[in-house]
């Protein structure tokens, strides 16, 4: 069946498809290795900054906001699944949540990141790629929340990039950009590109590939040089990318057939 | 800080940890391949089965849940986000479902499945890992109302096996047993095992390892014959084991401090 919309939405400029390059918790090799990368092509990234280890380096993410990169929100505990047993508390795990927690905590890490750096977050990343509080009958999804204090939430661990179309700008999906070579990485971009959809690639370290949780300072190289080399595809911040989408697409009600 | 219940959870008969087997889908491979393999071990899986697919091999599937293999519910039309543009439809995906038509199909799907195998689910498993019905300010979770239907919920694409102690029976993480070998597997075992957790795993097709969605016919084989070296595992289906872990684990109110 074909998506009415897309015949209607089009990227600025003539564009094909859009990418955006995001890494969360303010891990130290993201300003010492990877911004000094994306400065070199001139491209804008998005980083989803924990207070607490953006604190370590105040006046580097200063700078790099100052250069327009996108500083976004990550919570102010990255509350997860208490499944993870040896990392969460009971005091972080998203179990023991409430929805008033959660906001007011949201808010607090807007605060403190808006005077560190200078610049209020308009973009979330979802910790762990979870996206709920409370457990069984009681539980309630926090979207709602992050769809009213930012342009755009991100959520993680997807199997596909998001549709302009049909996304849902409170969580947007994306893929892992950690531990994987530039020739991985160029497939689903061309998939990406073919659909016409807007990739976004998350990470959290910058450096050898064979490190845990680390994107491979080569493969991101390639990779920026690959996409300076198509200028049909839109590379920028989750936020500017986000709010064309934004401008252009709307939702009617879902039909009543559909109810 | 300590989970104080670590202390008090125990699995039966000194076990020191679970496993559960899980393909979704109702996919042929699951049951001309993969069920032959379970039985020969002794070992009892769980399959969520989608009705249309199950309907094309009813024989096969009655036999098995004849013969004590779960079969779980996976919702009547595979519903998941509108970003699998080539996959979903206006129709089927969840940003235009409602929590009434949600509830509406999963207990459809569930009488269906009790009509022709004449087992009634007591397990669900989420299509795509997602646990949402509609978008933004006005998205809901949908996990409340499998926690009022079902025994148990199954996710996916987690980073991490469910603690006993700690997990919510209404969205328990589950890890992919496809495209991976019995040395990989293995490894996420050993890890779930030491440190007495629930390890389960989910996959779709059973055969060729290196076909896209398959979980390895050779690996499972060899994950079988190490669980019958291996008493301290228990293996069994999801049901069985979420139950001994509801009647087991009671979570308080959260403490006031949490709100």
């Amino acid at each position: 069946m074909r998506v009415p919309a897309s015949n209607t939405f089009r990227w600025p400029n003539g564009r094909r498809a859009a990418v955006s390059l995001t890494w969360d918790d303010a891990r130290p090799s993201q300003v010492d290795v990877g911004i000094p990368i994306l400065d070199r092509f001139g491209f804008k990234g998005t980083f989803y900054l924990l207070p607490r280890n953006m604190k370590r380096q105040v006046a580097k993410w200063r700078a790099a906001a100052a250069r327009g990169h996108e500083i976004g929100n990550h919570t102010l505990r990255h509350p997860c699944t208490g499944n993870f047993i040896g990392w969460q508390t009971p005091g972080t795990m998203l179990e023991n949540y409430t929805l008033a927690r959660m906001e007011r905590e949201l808010l607090e890490a807007n605060r403190i990141l808006g005077a560190a750096v200078g610049v209020r977050p308009t973009s979330f990343a979802y910790c762990c790629g979870q996206n709920f509080v409370g457990r069984g009958r009681r539980l309630r999804s926090y979207v709602p929340l992050i769809a009213k204090h930012f342009v755009v939430g991100q959520a993680g661990y997807s199997e596909t990039y998001a549709s302009p179309e049909r996304c849902d700008l409170a969580q947007v999906p994306s893929i892992k950009f950690d531990n994987k070579t530039f020739e991985e990485l160029r497939l689903t971009l061309d998939a990406a590109v073919t659909d016409g959809c807007w990739l976004i690639l998350f990470g959290h370290e910058v450096g050898s590939a064979r490190g845990r949780q680390t994107t491979s300072a080569g493969a991101l190289r390639k990779l920026c040089e690959n996409l300076k080399s198509r200028p049909e595809i839109w590379v920028d911040t989750v936020s500017a990318v986000g709010r064309h989408i934004g401008a252009a697409v709307r939702h009617p009600p879902a039909r009543t057939r559909l109810r | 800080m300590k989970n104080t219940k670590s202390k008090t959870f125990r699995w039966p008969k000194g076990r020191r940890a679970a496993v559960s087997l899980s393909w979704d889908d109702a996919r042929p491979s699951a049951v001309e391949v993969g069920v032959p393999i379970l039985d020969r071990y002794g070992i009892k899986g769980t399959f969520y089965v989608l009705p249309r697919n199950m309907t094309r091999q009813l024989k096969a599937w009655r036999a098995a849940a004849a013969r004590g293999h779960e079969l779980g519910n996976h919702s009547l039309n595979h519903p998941c986000m509108g970003n699998f543009i080539g996959w979903q439809t206006p129709e089927t995906m969840l940003e235009n479902y409602t929590l009434r038509r949600m509830e509406k199909e999963l207990l459809k799907a569930s009488r269906v499945i009790n009509a022709t195998v004449g087992v009634r689910p007591t397990s669900f498993a989420y299509p795509c890992a997602q646990t949402y019905v509609g978008r933004g300010t006005s998205l809901r979770s949908y996990i409340p109302v499998v926690a009022k239907h079902f025994e148990v919920g199954r996710s996916g694409f987690s980073e991490t096996y469910a603690s006993p102690e700690r997990c919510d029976l209404a969205q328990l993480p589950s890890i992919d047993s496809d495209n991976k070998t019995f040395e990989e597997l293995r490894e996420t075992l050993d890890a779930a095992v030491s440190k007495g957790c629930w390890l389960i795993l989910t996959g779709h097709e059973v055969g060729d390892g290196r076909v896209k969605q398959t979980t390895s016919a050779k690996a499972l084989k060899q994950l079988c014959a190490y669980f019958n070296e291996h008493p301290e595992i228990w293996v069994d289906t999801i049901t069985t084991v979420g139950r001994h872990i509801g009647a087991t684990v009671r979570h308080l109110p959260v403490p006031a401090r949490f709100r």
